[in-house]
């Protein structure tokens, strides 16, 4: 990513104590991604090692050092999701999109993730493409949604 | 405008009366995460062009009361008339009711009941004589919503309708009249524990913090809400944020901090957008930042977004997030009251305890002490989800019977099907038998028959389920959010997944069982925290009051599921 634009986000965190997590959010929701390039840059203005940020990015699930899809679907498999039927979306979605989860379509336009639990356990099952939830799912719902997104972002 | 003293917070509570029972007729569209999926944006628009088109209509958001099933939700309040709460609203329903509106007339098709015959809703109408109010219909009928009360009724971004519902009362009172210790000794009296699942007794922590010596402590309001199935915290924050708003700053005055923290769970992404806004309001009626209620006390507010790690919702690995590194568990001691975050004297309260405490200081803690069992005080907001009628938010008094809380409250099972077992304090917790649900919901009750209670997540499975099925589907999340530290959950967990993957498709023999049983035994017995420490007991207890379920896949290669 930019240079200039990491300096702009590391620079309006620069007096907050928690900086860190929330400069890489911001980074990786401008760049869908945390790649190498730009964590090096990010421990430099911030003086701590490359491996702490790099750990950081590794560990938290939210982050990621591989370019995410541009749509991000996240499928939720909480428990309420799983016991109404949430596995039936996620299959759905893998053979629509073609991917496993973790992965992300060749041109780059989704990528697909599970999440444990988008606290809307009594309209389950739920997946959330980017920041918008659909509720109350089932595999023909979603394969009617994904229809509509996928034209929609052609 | 900034509340500076009491005339300030009367003239504020005025504007609220006015904007909750206005003199044109008011409606309100829960717009909470789970409102805005299932399309209340949409019924939010309609009517701002509405009222562009010259309708008189006071519009405005409130948050999710619990019950997102019967979202979208909507308030309407005729002038002089109680509120009619409309439920599962669509474009149709609400354009009839926005002509009935033109025609002063009340909407009876499709109104779910009334909220409140208070005196200010006016008379009663004989049009509603048969419409029954909230407290007497199904899913809120015997609730006892002293946190959730206000949630899903005021505009969760108004100050002044908090105020109105007696918000602030208690922290003035507080920053006004009361010493730090005396703030202290009225959470004692109320009995308060930590509503996140380890219900250790609040007011002992903050007396303990208040007594650490430091010139810089810390609130942590723990938002990590981790637990599948719990949506609680969530509903308290887009619901009624400055209840909670309320309770941190109380924490901050009783120990002697300024500086607050919440940690919000990542996945809560409409919630991270609604709470800085919310502060943002705050700050500007002078609720948080400096001089708090012209009182000269001071005291900041932050929020920090998780990566998305459910270890850190444990305490300690909480402040290491916060610190910039990955969240591991800390060896205890020392405490976070004494070394916590940046090693300075730091209480950690969850979402529902903190936002406990302005209804605490208002009432006493004698009054508090009231409700609930001998051990357990206050109430508990549950989350019952999965095979039953109307899964949802359920606030009780601790001490209530489980049963009742499934089979009348929340409906019960339904396509005819029957309970095959209940797991209290999901994921943690064991599997109640249909049979053993006769018990009463606490931390000791549950305790004592080997279960516990938890953050309050209540997962209900019907006859067609598998309990080796779901004990897959749990081990798979210990195993993913496991964070690497120790070793008993790192391997221990791992190697139970393994075996139970084994179990699962057919592969395994009943000697793998008695290895599963041993694995389970290690891990919960020598782990660093909660999360590998807890894991195994749903697992032991499977294994033991489950075996049919084990021996089918085993023996057979069947699941017993049915989906």
């Amino acid at each position: 990513m930019d240079k200039e634009k990491i300096e702009k986000i590391v620079n309006k965190h620069r007096n907050e104590k928690s900086a860190i997590l929330a400069i890489l959010h911001e980074v990786q929701a401008e760049d869908n991604q945390l790649n190498a390039e730009s964590l090096r840059y990010i421990a430099l203005l911030l003086g701590v090692p490359y491996a702490n940020v790099y750990g950081l990015a590794t560990f938290y699930s939210a982050f990621s050092t591989d370019k995410k899809g541009k749509t991000l679907v996240r499928a939720c498999d909480g428990i309420s999701c799983h016991i109404n039927g949430g596995e039936e979306v996620i299959e759905a979605l893998k053979s629509k999109l073609n991917i496993e989860v973790g992965q992300t379509t060749w041109d780059e336009a989704f990528g697909l993730e599970k999440v444990r639990c988008l606290g809307l356990c009594s309209i389950s099952p739920n997946v959330s493409f980017n920041d918008k939830t659909y509720s109350n799912l089932d595999k023909e719902k979603i394969l009617e949604i994904l229809q509509k997104v996928m034209g929609d972002s052609k | 405008m900034k509340i500076k003293n009491m005339k300030d917070l009367d003239k504020v509570k005025d504007t609220g009366m006015k904007s909750l029972f206005p003199k044109r007729p008011r409606i309100s569209i829960s717009m909470s995460t789970c409102g805005l999926a299932l399309g209340a944006d949409r019924l939010f628009q309609k009517i701002t062009k509405e009222k562009k088109s010259g309708i008189k209509i006071s519009l405005h958001q409130t948050g999710c009361s619990g019950f997102c099933n019967l979202e979208p939700m909507a308030i309407v309040r005729l002038p002089g008339k109680p509120a009619l709460l409309y439920t599962q609203m669509t474009m149709e329903k609400l354009e009839r009711v926005i002509q009935d509106i033109r025609k002063k007339k009340i909407t009876k098709e499709g109104l779910f009941c009334t909220i409140g015959s208070d005196s200010v809703s006016g008379k009663p109408d004989p049009v509603l004589n048969e419409i029954p109010d909230y407290q007497d219909t199904h899913p809120f009928k015997d609730q006892h919503r002293l946190l959730l009360g206000n949630c899903g009724i005021i505009d969760p971004l108004s100050v002044s309708e908090y105020v109105a519902m007696e918000g602030y009362s208690a922290l003035y009172n507080a920053l006004y009249q009361m010493r730090p210790e005396e703030v202290i000794k009225e959470v004692v009296e109320s009995g308060l524990r930590g509503r996140g699942g380890a219900w250790f007794p609040t007011g002992f922590k903050w007396d303990m913090a208040s007594k650490s010596s430091g010139d810089e402590k810390f609130v942590i309001c723990n938002a990590d809400e981790g637990d599948p199935g719990a949506y609680k915290d969530r509903t308290i924050m887009e619901g009624n944020p400055f209840k909670l708003f309320e309770g941190i700053v109380l924490a901050g005055y009783a120990i002697g901090s300024h500086q607050g923290i919440i940690y919000l769970r990542e996945e809560y992404h409409h919630t991270f957008e609604f709470l800085n806004t919310a502060i943002e309001i705050a700050k500007q009626y002078g609720l948080l930042g400096k001089n708090i209620m012209g009182s000269g006390f001071n005291f900041t507010l932050n929020i920090v977004r998780g990566g998305g790690s459910y270890v850190c919702g444990e305490e300690t690995a909480l402040m290491d997030s916060l610190e910039g590194e990955v969240g591991d568990p800390r060896l205890r001691p020392p405490f976070p009251i004494e070394k916590g975050l940046w090693e300075r004297p730091t209480i950690v309260n969850n979402v529902e305890t903190l936002s406990n405490v302005p209804l605490i200081i208002q009432n006493g803690g004698k009054w508090y002490a009231n409700i609930g069992t001998e051990k357990a005080k206050g109430t508990k907001i549950l989350s019952v989800v999965g095979n039953v009628r109307h899964p949802g938010l359920y606030e009780v008094p601790l001490g209530t019977n489980l049963k009742q809380v499934i089979y009348e409250m929340a409906g019960g099972p339904f396509n005819g099907k029957s309970i095959k077992a209940v797991q209290v304090g999901s994921p943690f917790g064991t599997f109640i038998p249909a049979d053993k649900l006769d018990v009463t919901l606490d931390p000791e009750s549950l305790k004592e028959m080997g279960s516990m209670i938890g953050s309050g997540v209540i997962v209900v499975l019907d006859q067609d389920t598998c309990i080796v099925d779901i004990l897959h589907h749990l081990l798979t999340f210990f195993v993913e959010e496991s964070c690497g530290k120790c070793v008993p959950c790192r391997e221990g967990v791992s190697r139970m997944e393994e075996l139970m993957i084994e179990i699962y498709d057919g592969r395994a023999t009943m000697k793998d069982l008695k290895i599963l049983n041993e694995l389970g035994e290690t891990a919960r017995d020598f782990s660093l925290c909660a999360l590998g420490g807890g894991a195994p007991a749903p697992i032991l207890n499977g294994i033991k009051d489950f075996k049919k379920d084990f021996e089918a896949h085993i023996k057979t290669g069947k699941c017993l599921r049915i989906s």
